[in-house]
């Protein structure tokens, strides 16, 4: 059997089965006016569907979706159209159709979402046959993880889905997210968009966020509605950066209570220690060691000297002994 | 052993290596275990990827069988050997390193003993100096898997005839019965990792109790071995000092210090990707959400002072039944080591020469 290559009337085709769709239109302006002046170039796949009566439509979109609704913007009364096999089933188009889509590269995680959802709902297919067969045909590896990560992201708000399909959202962060509660991802989402976050720091912001609110057994919106943090983003004098870094202090803070509680101790030493930027104090990194480190700059042997006589004062006042006694 | 069914582990599927088909100990269990199916495979490194989850591979070991610790730099080694007899182990321990460590397919017995022995002997004449102290106990449970294979009995009779080694058994396991009788010359540790109670419910479900591990030390202390304990990992959670000082007092109440080889103390630690492997594979767990910050090795420890706290309290604990059991921390720096104790080996081969004196070496 063939695919059958004709035009066929754009009101013949079923415009609302959405079966084989696995992503919103969106965006058709630049290609209707494309296919209002030099028409639809590439056909639209349809299936047939034999023997409807008059009056009912005749053909179900398989792929083109946006070629489709831009050709209706554009006016257009007919469309160029690959017709699948009649006598093939609805899974057998379903199958070629997802081959078709990956064919050149792995379907993007929501349309994979989408994909198995279509495949449980519609097929009855279980997760040990779409991870053996359906995964590879969607260009994807056949692991089980793939579809516990996947699975869930259908369930995200569109805001969401769209943030991921424009890959301003980490596909690790967007599964996380779908398992949290709806209040979870709006606190989230809204944290994110005040912050600017990149996909490296919505993962870290993420797990803090949600390692504080275990500890504390309280949701991570709750943590989100705390005064102190709502007013550190309220600050107008802050740039995002600047509120991202304070922001982190703060989850910090809740996660690690004890080391942020040394951390305080220590930077209040080095305060008391009035240390001109010339000359830098540091801990070990997280104070895994027990030792301390200060370096500094200087052009002249007179600066050489003023350097070596702070340091001298920082031991006077007892603050060397006060940082050996910290760790 | 699950807690929950108290039935031992027993594999549904034997994959069986063509080098080992004729071995041994292949045979024995495979005498052993007449009800697990068995499929022949020419090479173990190529397996079904969907094999069924109680599989256990027979293979040959490629590698040697004897390595010294890889140890951990900047820190305080005891310089132990890992004897790696099998890796894999069927508890699934939360905390447990092996689920992002090894390499093979499924869990593996390394079914060529004879070249084991063989290497043993070479080694141990070699170095007829060096005390070794050997456990089989770092890719595997030491005695997990030990009912089909009695294993153990055949490296207790081996090391009874050695001058220069002790083997350790390392176990939360009770599987002892077998080897009990075997003349061992006090050659050997049996030793068991222990937990507070409320760790060992949580994080090793399907572990044995306390009190079964107990019970296992107590007759292996009456057949005359030396016993050893592994507070490892030790875990912050509300209550752990009640929880940890009761598993002291627990242990002297049924076993002489004189027979006491030693106890080792670590606090939970991991490298950075098993944060993610614990979170997906124990999403129940609390384990993670602890002080646990990167180190100049950069796995992840408690923050210092609260190991600081812990093994300090420990020691306490444990020196309060005397100064004979010798206490000491594994992969921790010299300074932890100070802060805790009082003391420090200084060095790694300070704390080898601590614990081989202990036991004869």
């Amino acid at each position: 059997m063939e695919f059958t290559y004709c035009t066929v009337a754009l009101s013949d085709i079923d415009d609302a089965d959405r079966l084989f769709q696995l992503r919103p239109v969106e965006e058709i302006q630049a290609l209707a006016r494309s296919i209002a002046a030099l028409g639809v170039i590439t056909p639209l796949t349809l299936q047939p569907r034999p023997g409807a009566p008059p009056g009912l439509f005749r053909y179900r979109l398989v792929r083109g979706f946006r070629r489709y609704a831009a050709a209706q913007a554009a006016g257009l009364a007919e469309i160029p159209a690959r017709l699948v096999p009649a006598g093939w089933e609805d899974q057998s188009v379903y199958q070629r159709m997802l081959e078709e889509r990956s064919a050149l590269t792995p379907l993007p995680p929501l349309q994979a979402a989408r994909a198995i959802a279509t495949l449980r709902q519609l097929f009855a297919e279980e997760t040990p046959e779409i991870v053996r067969t359906w995964l590879p045909r969607m260009g994807l590896a056949a692991n089980p993880k793939l579809v516990a990560l996947y699975e869930p992201l259908t369930q995200l708000e569109a805001e969401l889905q769209a943030a991921l399909a424009a890959d301003a959202l980490g596909i690790e962060t967007a599964g996380w997210l779908a398992a949290a509660t709806a209040a979870e991802r709006r606190a989230f989402w809204q944290l994110n968009q005040q912050l600017r976050l990149g996909k490296n720091r919505q993962r870290e912001f993420w797990l803090l966020l949600a390692d504080a609110a275990a500890l504390k057994k309280r949701s991570i919106s709750d943590l989100l509605a705390d005064p102190a943090l709502a007013a550190l983003l309220a600050d107008a004098e802050l740039t995002p950066s600047q509120k991202s870094d304070r922001v982190k202090n703060l989850l910090l803070q809740l996660r690690y209570p004890d080391y942020s509680a040394l951390q305080a101790r220590f930077e209040a030493l080095a305060r008391a220690a009035k240390l001109p930027p010339e000359i830098h104090l540091r801990s070990t990194p997280w104070f895994a060691g027990e030792e301390y480190f200060i370096d500094f700059s200087f052009t002249s042997a007179e600066e050489f000297t003023r350097r070596l006589e702070v340091l001298q004062k920082m031991q006077e006042k007892g603050l060397i002994a006060a940082l050996a006694e910290l760790t | 052993m699950s807690a929950a069914t108290s039935q031992p582990f027993l594999p549904s599927h034997l994959f069986i290596e063509e080098a080992v088909r004729e071995s041994p100990w292949t045979q024995r269990i495979l005498a052993r275990l007449p009800q697990a199916e068995r499929i022949a495979v020419p090479d173990g490194k190529v397996l079904p990827a969907d094999h069924p989850p109680q599989s256990i591979l027979l293979a040959r070991q490629r590698g040697p069988f004897l390595r010294l610790c890889p140890g951990t730099s900047r820190h305080i080694c005891c310089l132990y050997h890992n004897l790696d007899i099998a890796a894999g182990c069927d508890l699934g321990c939360s905390y447990c390193i092996l689920q992002g460590y090894l390499n093979v397919p499924m869990t593996t017995l390394y079914c060529n003993l004879e070249t084991m022995f063989a290497e043993l002997d070479a080694t141990l004449a070699q170095h007829p100096r060096h005390f070794y102290r050997i456990g089989t106990g770092e890719l595997a449970d030491s005695l997990t898997f030990d009912h089909f294979t009695a294993w153990s009995s055949d490296l207790v009779g081996y090391f009874s005839r050695q001058s220069n080694a002790i083997i350790e058994l390392k176990s939360k396991n009770t599987h002892t019965a077998h080897f009990l009788q075997v003349p061992h010359h006090r050659r050997t540790v049996v030793s068991w990792s222990v937990n507070a109670a409320a760790m060992i419910t949580s994080e090793e479900p399907l572990a044995p109790p306390l009190a079964a591990r107990l019970d296992a030390a107590a007759a292996a202390q009456e057949a005359g071995f030396w016993i050893g304990f592994h507070f490892d990992p030790m875990i912050r959670h509300e209550g752990w000092e009640e929880g940890y000082h009761a598993v002291v007092e627990a242990i002297f109440s049924r076993i002489k210090p004189e027979n006491i080889a030693w106890i080792s103390l670590g606090a939970l630690r991991y490298p950075p990707f098993l944060d993610d492997i614990i979170r997906e594979n124990h999403p129940a767990s609390r384990i993670r959400l602890g002080e646990l910050l990167p180190g100049a090795d950069h796995k992840l420890r408690y923050f210092k002072p609260q190991r600081i706290e812990m093994f300090a309290k420990m020691y306490r604990w444990i020196k309060a039944h005397g100064e004979e059991t010798p206490v000491y921390l594994c992969m921790e720096s010299d300074e932890i080591w100070r802060k805790s104790f009082g003391w420090s080996p200084g060095n790694s081969a300070g704390l080898k020469k601590l614990l081989d004196r202990r036991v004869g070496g």
